[in-house]
């Protein structure tokens, strides 16, 4: 009788099967509607601007506010550094209407025909902004700007006092065998190699080939013992710090005091003497975007002071808001970590070696590949 | 008797023997209907990015741009240098140690559960193995941070049973922690793919073979071996196959001492090697279909009862 209840005629299963196959493509069709926007307008009404970035350029809320306030909702898709987003954007070029880059990346975008120049007078908000982000010579084209200043750090040492008897005070410092497996680094192999084009003493540590590249990996492969490994992401390296596993970061302006709101222990930083490298970063308009003409009213109210001061309190490393950092400053509680990191001096940004695409990307990648394979 | 018929009724045949046939074509038709999902599927989303992997490989980049060149330059690369060679094949090392414990370790399980455990209670405990398949994979691998850590459950525990005092970490960022997490993440699909070959088995041949005079040992290895080499073979595919392109858990727990193949694949992807990163994606998929080929005797059921 059971079987009787469930038979199901062969001609039943071929129907079904066949009703499946058309309703899965249609199921996917009606998905992907529901997840692009209702409009793809270039004036007023409710749209979505997809967001290419880091997970610290916003806050959920900060989207939820400015989506109520503005109509435009921004649908952020993470990546991990510039290589991995300006493949993304020349795959899928008009999936996306923003894109967050670093200081010469930006350059690069502009040079591949990727990204639109803004004028940053039509933005309201850019007058909080301090004047020298706004007149960077690499960002500077005749068409415009190349991005929306954002945020800067430099990339240092960071060391818990407890656990290193000899504190580094060098990126060569770092390859002291009594360093071994205590050393945390985020697995972004360019910015690697240029690290330790500094600890090598190149001129150029992102244009570096030959014998300064050897050299360079030569470096890398000294450092590898102490490497206890690459993590995937910045917040892992804090996670690392915080909970002892090691006792030396590579990492931004700032970790001392997320280490510390993660629960961990007090550590110091170390500016190499070599010098170090950094980012500038930014937020571009895609050229192939859908709705890139709504990116400018996006940005006038995403970049408003109060988000950026709530932003510096939540991720730590100085911003190109002048007028959040005047809150900052005023503020007993916020003064002293704002003063500390350089909220006030936004030309020190341009001190170090700016993060940038390799000159020969394939020998980086390779080079940084057979240091760290088995 | 045929050239007598009128003509208006030969038309009517020939015209009724067409529909038939366009009948017949049509039902040959319907019955592959039913693989229409399974081929819009395997289509659009294995052998199209799979030809666009084999395509992209005899590429290469130029300046963060692709470059339609058609060359084995990055076959040269991958197999000249000894680097990726010697990842490559630590991969298959820890791949075959990785299923063989699995396996070693699902099979007298299943005996187990199949031989010793009531029914209703077979299901409940195949039920928790398949458990951990609820969470996501990749809580599944930071689990195991959080287990070995410096600071992590096993340590915790030690420090309070007064073994060790302060922090310490056991495996993890070292070949060993992959090794114990492979393990963990692929041996439900050797149990469930064991249990139900193990579930179906006529006992009585063992208990014949143990009449006869042969040793339990002997009755296992002549009598119940034979008959499970096709689930022992397909368990092995499942469990071999994921772990050959493994990126997660070397990355997660394996530290720079633990790195396999995926990850140098990763990197090329990420830093904008596509045409390297597809090559060396093939080489692995090409170990693949020889390993399949070689197992292809072992998956022939006719086969095994034959035998």
């Amino acid at each position: 009788m059971e079987n009787d209840t469930f038979r199901t005629t062969r001609r039943d299963l071929l129907r079904n099967a066949a009703a499946l196959g058309v309703a899965l493509p249609l199921g996917g069709a009606l998905l992907a509607a529901c997840g692009s926007d209702s409009k793809s307008s270039s004036g007023g009404g409710s749209v979505t601007l997809n967001w290419l970035t880091w997970s610290d350029h916003f806050a959920n809320d900060q989207l939820k506010a400015v989506g109520t306030k503005t109509g435009i909702t921004g649908r952020p898709k993470l990546f991990s550094d510039n290589a991995d987003a300006i493949l993304q954007i020349k795959q899928l070029g008009d999936a996306f209407d923003m894109v967050s880059g670093d200081a010469l990346w930006d350059v690069k975008y502009m040079s591949d025909g990727l990204i639109d120049p803004m004028d940053l007078s039509t933005i309201d908000a850019s007058k909080e902004l301090y004047s020298v982000a706004k007149s960077f010579d690499f960002w500077t084209n005749p068409k415009g700007y190349l991005g929306y200043p954002f945020s800067w750090s430099t990339v240092q040492i960071y060391y818990n006092p407890d656990m290193v008897k000899t504190p580094p005070t060098s990126w060569q410092s770092l390859t002291d065998p009594a360093y071994k497996g205590m050393v945390v680094a985020e697995n972004i192999p360019t910015d690697l190699l240029a690290i330790a084009g500094r600890a090598t003493s190149v001129k150029d540590p992102y244009g570096m080939s030959g014998d300064e590249l050897s050299a360079a990996a030569d470096f890398l492969a000294a450092l590898k013992p102490n490497l206890l490994k690459l993590a995937s992401q910045n917040n892992e390296v804090i996670q690392l710090l915080a909970n002892k596993s090691v006792a030396i970061g590579v990492t931004n302006l700032g970790s001392e005091d997320r280490v510390k709101d993660a629960g961990g222990p007090v550590i110091k930083a170390v500016y190499p003497s070599e010098g170090t490298i950094g980012f500038i970063d930014s937020e571009m308009i895609v050229s192939k975007g859908k709705n890139k003409e709504r990116v400018p009213e996006f940005l006038d109210a995403m970049e408003r002071s109060d988000y950026i001061a709530q932003n510096f309190i939540t991720n730590g490393r100085p911003l190109f808001n002048e007028s959040a950092a005047k809150k900052l400053l005023a503020d007993s509680k916020t003064a002293d970590r704002a003063k500390r990191l350089f909220m006030d001096q936004p030309e020190k940004a341009l001190e170090m070696t700016l993060k940038g695409p390799a000159g020969d990307q394939q020998a980086y990648t390779e080079a940084f590949n057979k240091v760290f394979g088995a | 008797m045929a050239t007598n018929r009128p003509a208006a009724v030969t038309a009517d045949v020939s015209a009724g023997a067409s529909a038939g046939r366009a009948r017949a074509r049509w039902r040959n038709a319907a019955q592959f209907a039913g693989f229409t999902p399974a081929a819009v599927l395997f289509g659009l989303f294995f052998l199209v990015p799979l030809a666009l992997i084999v395509v992209y490989s005899f590429w290469r980049t130029k300046d963060y741009s692709l470059v339609h060149d058609w060359n084995l330059g990055n076959y040269r690369t991958f197999l000249d240098t000894k680097t990726y060679i010697k990842t490559f094949l630590k991969t298959v090392v820890m791949g075959v140690l990785a299923t063989t414990t699995t396996i070693a370790l699902a099979m007298p399980f299943c005996y187990w559960l199949v031989r010793y455990v009531p029914k209703r209670l077979q299901r409940t405990l195949l039920l928790l193995v398949v458990l951990p398949f609820w969470t996501s994979y990749l809580l599944r691998v930071y689990s195991w941070v959080a287990i070995l850590g410096d600071n992590g459950a096993l340590n915790t525990i030690l420090n309070k049973l007064g073994v060790t005092s302060g922090g310490h970490r056991y495996l993890l960022y070292d070949n060993p922690g992959v090794y114990l997490v492979l393990v963990y993440l692929y041996f439900p699909f050797a149990v469930l793919t064991l249990y139900a070959s193990l579930e179906r088995f006529d006992w009585n041949l063992l208990r014949a073979a143990r009449d006869l005079g042969a040793t339990p040992g002997r009755a296992l290895l002549r009598v119940v071996a034979p008959q499970m080499r096709l689930s022992i073979a397909t368990a092995s595919i499942f469990v071999f196959i994921p772990i050959l392109g493994e990126y997660l858990a070397p990355q997660v727990v394996g530290g720079t001492k633990g790195v396999m193949i995926g990850n140098l694949i990763a990197n090329f992807f990420a830093g904008f090697l596509l045409p390297l990163g597809s090559a060396a994606s093939v080489l692995v998929a090409l170990v693949i279909v020889i390993l399949l080929v070689i197992f292809r005797r072992s998956l022939d059921t006719g086969d095994v009862y034959a035998s």
